[in-house]
């Protein structure tokens, strides 16, 4: 059972997924922080990657031609805002040792489809934390290929 | 349920993070004011005059004694001192230009707690978290005719460290009235301090409560007897561990909790072939046994851990205690609407565009 439940306690790292239903001002997202923050009196962290996946959106937008205009660079600004508001894991040597443990197990179809959420759960498992997903089966896919050092993976599913 | 008779046993963890390390030192909390001046000179403030704090926002209205008010050496400089109750202090600055009344510019305010005690780290967290979650903030000394308005714009982040730093306090007021200890908060105090702390806590307030397992070590005689309590496959099997007595070092306390039991739902034994072979010995010889619960949980259970006294906490203190959900409410819903703002500026599409996950195509990653 490399799937492990989460703890009232445990602090949570989040998917990507989560981060942009959140950023979408999706009710169950909103609600699950709520919830999340009434027991642990602070925000879900974000991983390293997650910084990368917000901001890789907006470089792309305004790397294409017309997609730099002054609406992106607002939210952009916001974005960065939001990222200095919470908690960043670094991908530290740790996680960067669990990555490379899943992502050799991980067909190369599974590599190219979910490298950042490898990353993520290997940040998550480095630094102690457990992660939020909707997505049971890519984190079920990652927990089954975890390393002997950290044997579980636990998950908060948090969904509309 | 299988029970291991096992005089101790020892648990390691898995979730170092159950609390993070919080900073302890916090800066001024500055707000710009606008339009507001006091006559001078100042009038003599005398032993009685208060100093009024109301959060409407919280429906909170506090008064306090002046214990220091004086125009500083740079005449653009007043400063003042309020003490709440001996545990915490405000120190209020207000800058601004002196010509022929004092200009109001900006108020400072520094909350530093009195003592190194749980209750002094309580009250000046809540102080903290409330400047910063109100909307507005009333500041009044009538007997200089000060009247301020404002909003302290905290960084999300500062109160919710302050947020958990008030937890922890909490937690170690309970475990103080709980055992009569008097505990000193150390300047720094690691995350293994703060899951001592919330266990102590647990077994207060809960006595019965799940925590993160990651192994279970015991030793057991090499006996016959002992090799019949093991599974001889390895699928998980629900066992009891303990009792055991259970003390807890505590920023240098020690905190008896009375004695332990461990419920396993799902526990396998890790080497189970070679400590089966070592148990057929049936020399006595004590086996190391490894147990992991595959959920990463257990159940701990203390029958006679300490309590805390009814009614724990004195009137005053528990109207602080009970705003926890709305400082947390307040918390969470800024956050909420700080995340989305982040693509509110954005059309549909481009929300979808600025959102989409990096996508690699077939021949990304191809590992021989």
């Amino acid at each position: 059972m490399p799937v492990g439940q989460v703890l009232d306690e445990t602090s949570l790292v989040l998917d990507t997924d989560i981060l942009n239903d959140w950023r979408f001002g999706k009710a169950y997202t909103q609600q699950a922080f709520r919830s999340y923050v009434s027991r642990l009196n602070r925000l879900p962290a974000l991983a390293s990657i997650n910084v990368f996946e917000a901001l890789n959106g907006f470089e792309k937008k305004m790397s294409k031609p017309g997609g730099d205009n002054e609406r992106t660079r607002l939210d952009l600004a916001k974005t960065e805002q939001l990222i200095q508001e919470c908690a960043v894991l670094p991908l530290d040597e740790q996680a960067a040792r669990i990555a490379a443990y899943i992502f050799a197990r991980l067909s190369q179809g599974d590599r190219n489809k979910h490298w950042c959420d490898v990353f993520i759960a290997a940040t998550a498992l480095s630094h102690g934390h457990g992660l939020a997903t909707r997505n049971l089966g890519h984190f079920t896919l990652i927990a089954d290929r975890l390393p002997p050092s950290h044997q579980v993976l636990r998950l908060a599913i948090w969904k509309s | 349920m299988s029970a291991l008779v096992v005089a101790e046993y020892s648990i390691k963890g898995i979730d170092p993070s159950v609390a993070e390390l919080v900073t302890p030192y916090q800066p001024s909390i500055i707000a710009s004011v606008a339009a507001a001046a006091l006559s001078i000179p100042f009038p003599d403030v005398d032993p009685e005059a208060l100093f009024h704090l109301s959060l409407p926002d919280f429906g909170l209205h506090l008064a306090a004694p002046i214990t220091d008010f004086h125009l500083g050496k740079d005449p653009g400089r007043v400063t003042l001192q309020t003490s709440f109750s001996n545990d915490a202090i405000i120190a209020m600055t207000l800058l601004g230009t002196l010509t022929d009344v004092f200009h109001i510019d900006e108020v400072s305010i520094d909350i530093r707690a009195l003592e190194d005690k749980p209750r002094a780290e309580f009250i000046t967290s809540t102080l903290f978290a409330l400047l910063g979650l109100s909307g507005e903030t009333y500041l009044q000394i009538p007997a200089i005719g000060l009247d301020l308005r404002q909003s302290f714009d905290l960084s999300l982040k500062r109160v919710s460290q302050r947020l958990q730093m008030r937890q922890t306090a909490f937690r170690l007021m309970a475990i103080e009235r709980a055992t009569g200890l008097e505990l000193s908060i150390p300047e720094s105090y690691s995350g293994e301090d703060i899951e001592t702390i919330a266990y102590i806590y647990h077994a207060i307030v809960l006595r019965s409560f799940v925590w993160p397992i990651g192994t279970v070590t015991v030793h057991v005689p090499a006996t016959l007897d002992s090799l019949g309590l093991f599974p001889k496959d390895n699928l998980p099997t629900r066992q009891q561990l303990g009792p055991t007595r259970v003390a807890k070092k505590l920023f240098g306390h020690t905190i008896d909790l009375g004695e332990e039991e461990l419920f396993l739902d799902d526990a396998v034994f890790e080497n189970l072939a070679a400590v089966r072979s070592e148990l057929a010995r049936n020399d006595g010889h004590p086996v190391e046994v490894i147990v992991r619960p595959l959920s990463g949980k257990g159940i701990v259970a203390l029958k006679n851990s300490p309590r805390l006294p009814e009614p724990a906490w004195h009137p005053s203190i528990q109207a602080l205690i009970d705003l926890e959900p709305r400082l947390n409410a307040c918390l969470a819903d800024r956050y909420n609407a700080l995340a989305a703002s982040t693509l509110a500026d954005l059309t549909e599409e481009e929300k979808r565009e600025v959102t989409a996950r990096p996508e690699l195509d077939e021949r990304a990653f191809l590992m021989e």
